[in-house]
């Protein structure tokens, strides 16, 4: 009965709506499923829905439909704890119970309620495909689908390219690939911290790969009751079992993998890298539902409370000008109101992104215990000191962070520092020293991480990489992050942190438009410096217009804004340099890159706006028709189609349509730095 | 021979629950805290087998106990045992490496079985 559900209108509506949204979501997650199989993020997100549909309705009383939602939700939690086949027939009873659901909750929309429609037939047949249910025999996957299939049945997950290169790794340093499976016991409460304990042993003895679901960042706890570990290590078995002799952890089942199972592991590579896609796009979804700490909303509300006042007051005025009446001194009044509501968007604005961080802390926490652990492990006596974990980042970014960052402290720890003996007779303290410092630097977040080892080997990198007495020492270490510079073969015998800081690299500088640099002194010790951005959506830029277009230059990346004048300008041949304090900066006529060259582009001017940017690899000075405006953009990915020579990072749209392309200063400056824009 | 625990918790009551579990098993109850700091102070002085740890408690709070405990005994082994069932704070206390959680009310199987597990390590 659900009479009790309608009497409360108001939660029958918070209900109806909500309920609208999950619907919307269980069908995108299907139709993907129905594409991919065995993807995991989908089958979370339906569990996840499922779950929450289920209580919900319990709640107001639709008996029916949290049934339905129930036994659809006992299916994928098979799916995903037992890696159950997706098989076409389980599909359709799947998109059955989901369209039956969706009667129900259009039923339940006008006004009716749930009790006539009968739900036995479709559950029967959903519990008989799925091996559920009582006298039923366990139906046998009719449709077995190729690769996809074998990943569900054997637990096996698509590697990111970072984890595959952590296995072939792992291999190189002679080391076994272990899976191991654990179950936290059902009265156990909550579920993920129990998982981690057995996780963090694990992280102390071994190298752990990569584990389902993700154990860095903690989401729906009721995932947490199987983990699959995938981990590589020289210890027996029993060593690494003995880490899950944790309480209220049941069941564990340890396996070494042979070489036709990592084969067939690392052969999922591209499937990898689809759902590496699929995860960062599903990362955007869960942030569309973030927790939020209250106080942050309250500030938003508040806000949007004294914007509605003035937006009042704003129209109201306006009545009063069009009528003509009192003009002069209601424009003052006007303007005062347009400056507040002005003022009160941007402070909105900073609070909604402020919502989207998170403290570093987050992510730093870990690492004195991975230290401490892998330096007993190692046998070497660490301090570890971290500074900055205050700094706020955007979530995103952390949870892509988390690999890699783990990945330069375990260099720094495994090949970085010395063994105490070798410390000793370098005159060095014998305890070596490790520090990570996050720190906010204008727009940036700048992570480092310094150890005082013996350094890196430029010798070997400058073998390695095949590089000439022309390039400085300072340059030569910076190959280590070139693709392809740890996959070489002979490099596992590289002393020093060469292994993997490719991938490493590229994830920084790909997947969070990020920068990495390392110094290193021999003997002296190793500083790796990150720089992110404050986040991936939101842009402080200038907008600027060059013949009649509106392009984007990042603030972050703007030194100053100039005029340039035949005074200030050096001609050397056919290139142009501004004179900038003494020094000469390329100038760039954007309108000639960008729309080809044009007649007047041989004279400048009286005087023209510059805009000088700066990056690592050099400054350019962008000659533009007009500075318009500063503005917190937006960014949307570009297609490739309209971005052919990579000129732009994004484009934005703004408030009255207009178009606007982002400029990728960057990758100007190196177009510059490595001698102009001809064949490009 | 028979393993030292610390018990520290701001409740009575609630010590005297675990200390009646645990002694009925063979455990010995070496010292009692009512506070972060008389943890501490005891667990420096009597050198316990492991500590039950409560979070919430006056004057330092279970969790700085802890990491001033390890500070001047890695080796240390800690069970929190506490209300507060919040996972960052549980998983913060599981990097700083404590052995086990409970969370309260815990059944006597439940500490009997932690504390076991942890000493048996």
């Amino acid at each position: 009965m659900s009479s009790a559900g309608l009497d409360d209108k108001k939660l029958l509506r918070a209900f109806l709506e909500e309920a609208e949204e999950l619907l919307e979501k269980l069908n995108d997650n299907l139709l993907q499923l129905e594409k991919d199989a065995g993807n995991p993020d989908s089958i979370n997100e339906v569990f996840r829905l499922t779950h929450s549909l289920k209580s919900e309705s319990a709640l107001l009383g639709f008996t029916r439909l949290s049934e339905l939602a129930h036994r659809l939700e006992d299916v994928f939690d098979r799916i995903r704890a037992d890696h159950l086949n997706l098989s076409r027939p389980l599909m359709d009873a799947i998109f059955s119970a989901s369209d039956l659901i969706h009667e129900i909750i259009s039923r339940i929309s006008r006004g009716q309620t749930d009790t006539e429609i009968d739900i036995r037939s479709v559950i029967g047949e959903l519990q008989q495909l799925a091996g559920l249910g009582l006298g039923s025999e366990a139906a046998e996957p009719v449709e077995a689908l190729p690769a996809v299939a074998s990943a569900a049945e054997s637990g096996e997950l698509p590697l990111k390219s970072f984890q595959r290169s952590q296995v072939i790794e792992a291999l190189d340093r002679g080391e076994k690939i272990y899976r191991l499976r654990i179950k936290v016991a059902e009265e156990a409460e909550p579920k993920y911290p129990r998982a981690y304990l057995v996780f963090n042993n694990l992280e102390m003895i071994t190298n752990v790969i990569q584990t389902f679901p993700n154990m860095t960042a903690a989401q729906d706890d009721r995932l947490y009751e199987r983990i699959v570990v995938l981990l590589s290590s020289d210890l027996p078995e029993e060593k690494i079992a003995a880490a899950c002799a944790v309480d209220l952890i049941e069941e564990p089942e340890l396996e070494v993998l042979d070489k036709g199972r990592i084969d067939e592991l690392l052969s999922l590579r591209e499937q990898g890298k689809r759902s590496a896609l699929r995860a960062s796009r599903s990362a955007r979804i869960e942030s569309t539902s973030v927790r939020v700490d209250t106080n942050k909303l309250n500030e938003i509300w508040q806000l949007v409370g004294e914007l509605t006042i003035y937006k009042a007051q704003l129209s109201q005025l306006h009545d009063r000008l069009s009528r003509r009446r009192e003009n002069e001194s209601i424009k003052g009044e006007v303007e005062r109101a347009s400056d507040s509501l002005e003022r009160i968007t941007t402070e909105m604005q900073q609070a909604i992104m402020g919502t989207r961080m998170v403290p570093i802390a987050v992510l730093f926490n870990k690492f004195p215990r991975l230290v401490r652990d892998l330096s007993r492990k190692l046998g070497k006596n660490v301090e570890l000191e971290i500074q900055g974990k205050d700094t706020e980042i955007d979530r995103t970014i952390v949870e892509v962070l988390s690999d890699p960052l783990t990945h330069i402290i375990r260099n720094s720890l495994d090949h970085g520092l010395e063994e105490p003996e070798e410390r000793r007779k370098a005159n060095k303290p014998e305890v070596g020293r490790i520090s990570i410092t996050a720190q906010q630097q204008g727009g940036k977040i700048v992570i480092e991480v310094a150890d005082d080892g013996r350094g890196l080997d430029v010798g070997k990198i400058r073998k390695k990489a095949g590089i000439g007495a022309e390039i400085t020492d300072e340059e030569a270490v910076q190959y280590i992050f070139s693709p392809g510079f740890s996959t070489k073969e002979d490099v596992t015998d590289l002393s020093g942190r060469g292994v993997g800081m490719d991938v490493v690299a590229t994830r920084i500088r790909e997947d969070l438009k990020g920068e990495v640099e390392v110094r290193s002194e021999s003997g002296g010790g190793t500083l790796i410096r990150i720089l992110l951005p404050l986040t991936l959506t939101i842009l402080h830029s200038l907008v600027i217009s060059c013949s009649g277009y509106f392009y984007a230059i990042p603030v972050q990346d703007i030194r100053e804004t100039v005029k340039v004048t035949e005074q200030n300008t050096i001609i050397e041949g056919e290139n142009e340099f501004y004179d900038y304090e003494g020094r000469k900066v390329p100038l760039l006529r954007l309108d000639s890159v960008l729309l080809g060259p044009t007649e007047e582009s041989s004279s400048l001017g009286l005087e023209n706006n510059g805009v000088v940017v700066e990056q690592r690899r050099g400054r350019v000075c962008i000659l533009v028709d007009e500075l318009v405006e500063e503005e917190d953009l937006v960014i949307k990915p570009i297609s490739d189609l309209l971005n052919h020579r990579r000129l732009f990072s994004g484009v934005t749209v703004l408030g009255d349509g207009r178009i606007i392309f982002i400029l990728d200063t960057a990758r100007i400056i190196e177009i510059i730095e490595s001698g102009g824009f001809d064949g490009i | 021979m028979a393993f030292k625990v610390l018990l520290a918790d701001d409740l009575y009551f609630m010590r005297m629950v675990q200390k009646e579990v645990l002694e009925s098993k063979g455990f010995q109850i070496v010292g009692e805290a009512s506070t972060g700091t008389e943890a501490l102070a005891k667990y420096q002085e009597l050198r316990p087998d492991i500590v039950i740890l409560d979070i919430t408690m006056p004057e330092m709070n279970g969790l700085e106990a802890m990491k001033r405990i390890f500070a001047s005994d890695p080796d240390a082994k800690i069970i929190i045992c506490s209300a507060i069932g919040q996972q960052s704070l549980i998983v913060d206390a599981i990097n700083s490496g404590i052995k086990d959680f409970i969370v309260k009310p815990f059944k006597p199987e439940r500490l009997l079985s932690a504390i076991n597990k942890a000493l048996t390590e």
